[in-house]
């Protein structure tokens, strides 16, 4: 037996590192042998190390609602995730379909509407979408690109066939832990990457400050770019200011800028210098309290009116929400198939619409067997996992479905993929998913690998960083054969 | 740069020199305490903590003193220096280099771990070579642009303020025994200054060569003179050419007092010296405030929001942790 894995067992679940003999699959083989090498004390203190390096580089999130202050260390587990070029070949082209319908989507449903005249998809569910901004219909965006960083969720079933769970295309957060974790990776255990052609991931801020740039109002040679953020109590604030740092652009709060006829301009201590594009990382809502909501205190007065004068870029632009509405979701498959002609490459899970007669009465049949979600919760929060819930948890959201049926959609508990996870001194199974980051721009950019997010509470399915998650880092092999192979 | 930026690499600047003022001039009177043949009574930790920025305190021991000036959370501590240098750091990482931002972030971490007495020299000694470090880091890796310029505008106003008012407080403190070297020595320790001192001055420690030294030597890092010409420096590049700020004018005139007064006046008016310096450190606080924090340079037809206070709750607005 080797040394790490006592006791352990994958319980019938889909194990990327060991399959169900127990032995390492192909991909995983000499990274699991290295593993055990090291031993159990050799890998908490790299752990240990690891841990170190996130908090002194301040890879920590403020705890709510602690007046303390305290804070934590994004959990983290050493042991890498492996994906074969091949299977990556297959992820990154259906993201890139998944992005370019979605974008197309976005330009049709706030600008000519043929989709919902032509009733490809059921428009009700579109506009009473609470995420379907009326103020912005026709409204042109640079480029008609609307959603220029997203970053969607896979998960894999109890086969390893991979699933799209949901999109993020209004402020989708993590890429800067996919950064960190490989940083802290090549420091803590660089051995480990000997054999393995893992494809580097320090690429994206360029490709973000690029695809930033490209959205410049005309006439801008060299725009000033920015990045918002809500400030330094935000959850993801580390990711703010590390993507800015890196891009060399100004990480702003609203009370720095200003707005003057419909131009944007930054506070500085020379006066006021003007702002061509914001990556903003604050909700459509908080974005401008004329907009907005009146209370914003962390957006911008006139932010929107200039935006509509075509005198500034956002990124994201407004109104994304309605694309990554839960119940929207399960319209992608009709909407890729609508603005491509093609069928889609990554499937969604099976998702039961609570505003359609037949989906509700089969969620409220079945609701013990479904995970039911709010359509535009986040976070892993509004959500009842059936198999888990009590009798009370039902019936409350048997009311809600019935009382707001739109606002409910449910789908089968997928059996998440599991790996194991080095915790005290041996391996333990734990759920994960994963999310890449696609940017669309002057071309379309995907994260090698993306943000692999660990379940990290022992039988949990939420990976959630907010709820008891953690992450890992992400290798994509860069070419077929040789170690890497067959995940 | 950002008017928000410039007042954090300010505070990042002044906050570290406080903390390692304080974490100096604590170690320094801790062991002043023992080289005592008597027991220093309440007076001596009063009148410590007062020049701590402790002013009216109620301790009277050793154990207690070391408590509050380490980690006091009602007034200047090494713990809450050190804490508010790493928020101002925070509010300003993507100016500052990385391994900066890691230095004061690693400190701050170190020391939220409770200190037992035994362990205090390796504690102070530990909080003043990491800031020595992030002083290199800061002139070694940081460009020498405006940022830069505010850390050490920062940096620098603070050393003066503290250099001077340890200076004339003691000189106004040992009015009626001049003569105390000991006392005097560890002026110049608290200061750092005391090996410079022995290696400039000949004839022993005179109360006139130390005011000479700590307040009006033009060469030495640690002397006020010398910080008002480095802060005047730095405003005079923040400006540009051709500009006279306020800023600049007041620290002129700071620079000025120590370029003009004689350590006999010192001696004889330690308070009033104390207290003009102070004046003009008041009105250098509303200046940097109008010039470059706050500046009112907005046209009247801009929508604006500033100076509203802004709740930790809409912070989170805005797609948080993934």
């Amino acid at each position: 037996m080797n040394p790490l894995d006592t006791g352990y067992t994958n319980n019938g679940f889909y194990d990327e590192m060991l399959a169900a003999t127990g032995s390492p699959r192909p991909a995983y083989r000499r990274l699991y042998e290295q593993l055990n090498q090291l031993g159990p004390r050799e890998l908490g203190r790299r752990h240990d190390l690891a841990m170190q390096m996130f908090r002194n580089h301040g890879i920590t999130f403020a705890v709510y609602p602690d007046a303390q202050g305290t804070e934590k260390v994004f959990p983290f587990d050493i042991i890498p995730r492996v994906i074969s070029a091949q299977t990556w070949r297959h992820l990154e082209a259906g993201l890139k379909q998944r992005l370019a319908a979605l974008n197309l989507f976005l330009d049709d449903v706030y600008g000519r509407k043929l989709i919902l005249k032509q009733r490809a998809i059921p428009p009700e569910i579109v506009l009473t979408s609470p995420q379907y901004l009326r103020e912005i219909e026709g409204l042109q965006v640079p480029h008609g690109i609307h959603c220029h960083i997203a970053g969607s969720d896979l998960v894999r079933d109890d086969k390893g066939d991979f699933y799209v769970l949901e999109d993020n295309l209004r402020t989708p957060s993590g890429v800067s832990y996919v950064l960190a974790n490989r940083h802290v990776m090549k420091r803590v255990l660089p051995d480990l990457f000997a054999g393995y052609p893992v494809r580097p991931v320090e690429g994206y801020v360029h490709e973000l400050l690029r695809h930033l740039r490209w959205l410049a109002p005309k006439g801008v040679d060299d725009p000033t770019v920015v990045l918002l953020t809500p400030g330094i109590n935000n959850s993801a604030y580390y990711e703010h200011l590390y993507l800015a740092k890196q891009m060399g652009i100004e990480l702003v709060e609203g009370t720095d800028l200003v707005v003057d006829q419909d131009h944007v301009f930054m506070r500085t201590t020379r006066g006021l210098k003007g702002v061509d594009v914001i990556y903003r990382r604050l909700d459509d809502e908080w974005l401008d309290p004329i907009f907005g909501r009146q209370e914003s205190l962390v957006g911008v007065a006139g932010l929107v009116n200039a935006y509509r004068a075509g005198n500034v870029a956002i990124a994201n632009a407004l109104g994304n929400g309605v694309a990554d509405d839960k119940a929207v979701y399960a319209l992608v498959p009709r909407i890729i198939r609508y603005y491509l002609d093609e069928d889609p490459i990554l499937p969604n899970v099976q998702t039961y619409l609570c505003a359609i007669d037949d989906d509700r009465k089969y969620v409220l049949e079945h609701l013990e067997q479904l995970v039911t979600k709010t359509v535009d919760a986040s976070g892993g929060y509004g959500m009842l996992i059936g198999p888990d819930a009590t009798r009370e948890q039902l019936d409350d959201f048997r009311r809600r479905i019935k009382t707001h049926p739109r606002s409910f959609v449910a789908q089968p508990v997928v059996s998440l993929s599991v790996q194991p996870i080095f915790d005290g001194g041996r391996l333990r199974r734990a759920h994960q998913d994963l999310r890449p980051f696609v940017l669309t721009g002057p071309d379309v950019y995907v994260t090698s690998g993306g943000l692999t997010r660990v379940a990290l509470k022992d039988g949990s399915l939420v990976v959630n960083s907010s709820q008891g998650g953690g992450s890992r880092d992400t290798w994509v092999m860069a070419e077929d054969g040789g170690e890497g192979t067959g995940a | 740069m950002l008017s928000r930026a410039a007042t954090s690499l300010t505070l990042l600047g002044r906050h570290l020199e406080r903390a390692d003022h304080l974490a100096r001039i604590l170690g320094v009177h801790v062991a002043l305490s023992l080289d005592r043949t008597d027991e220093p009574g309440p007076e001596f930790w009063i009148r410590f903590l007062e020049l701590a920025g402790w002013p009216g305190s109620d301790t009277h021991s050793r154990d207690q003193a070391v408590e509050v000036v380490l980690a006091g959370t009602l007034g200047p501590s090494v713990r809450a220096s050190v804490a508010a240098a790493r928020l101002a750091a925070q509010a300003v990482r993507p100016s500052l280099p990385t391994e900066l931002y890691e230095q004061v972030n690693a400190l701050h971490w170190r020391i939220q771990e409770p200190t037992l007495q035994p362990d205090l020299y390796p504690f102070l000694s530990d909080v003043q070579l990491s800031i020595r470090l992030v002083d290199g880091l800061l002139e070694d890796t940081m460009r020498n642009d405006e940022a830069r310029d505010f850390v050490r505008l920062g940096k620098f106003v603070e050393r003066t303020a503290n250099v001077t008012t340890i200076v004339t407080r003691k000189s106004a403190e040992l009015a009626d025994s001049p003569e105390d070297a000991l006392e005097w020595s560890a002026v110049l320790k608290s200061c750092f200054a005391f090996e410079s001192y022995q290696s400039r001055y000949s004839g022993g420690v005179t109360p006139d060569q130390v005011i000479e030294c700590l307040l009006l030597e033009p060469a030495l890092p640690r002397s006020a003179r010398f910080s008002a010409r480095v802060a005047v420096d730095s405003v005079s590049r923040i400006d540009g050419p051709g500009r006279r700020s306020k800023p600049k004018s007041l620290l002129t005139r700071l620079h000025a007092m120590f370029v003009q007064a004689g350590a006999q006046q010192v001696t004889e008016h330690p308070r009033e010296f104390e207290a003009e310096c102070r004046g003009i450190l008041r009105q250098l606080e509303l200046a940097l405030r109008e010039t470059y924090f706050h500046p009112s340079k907005v046209p009247a037809s801009v929508i604006g929001d500033e100076g509203r206070a802004m709740p930790q709750q809409q912070q989170q607005a805005g797609g948080g942790r993934p």
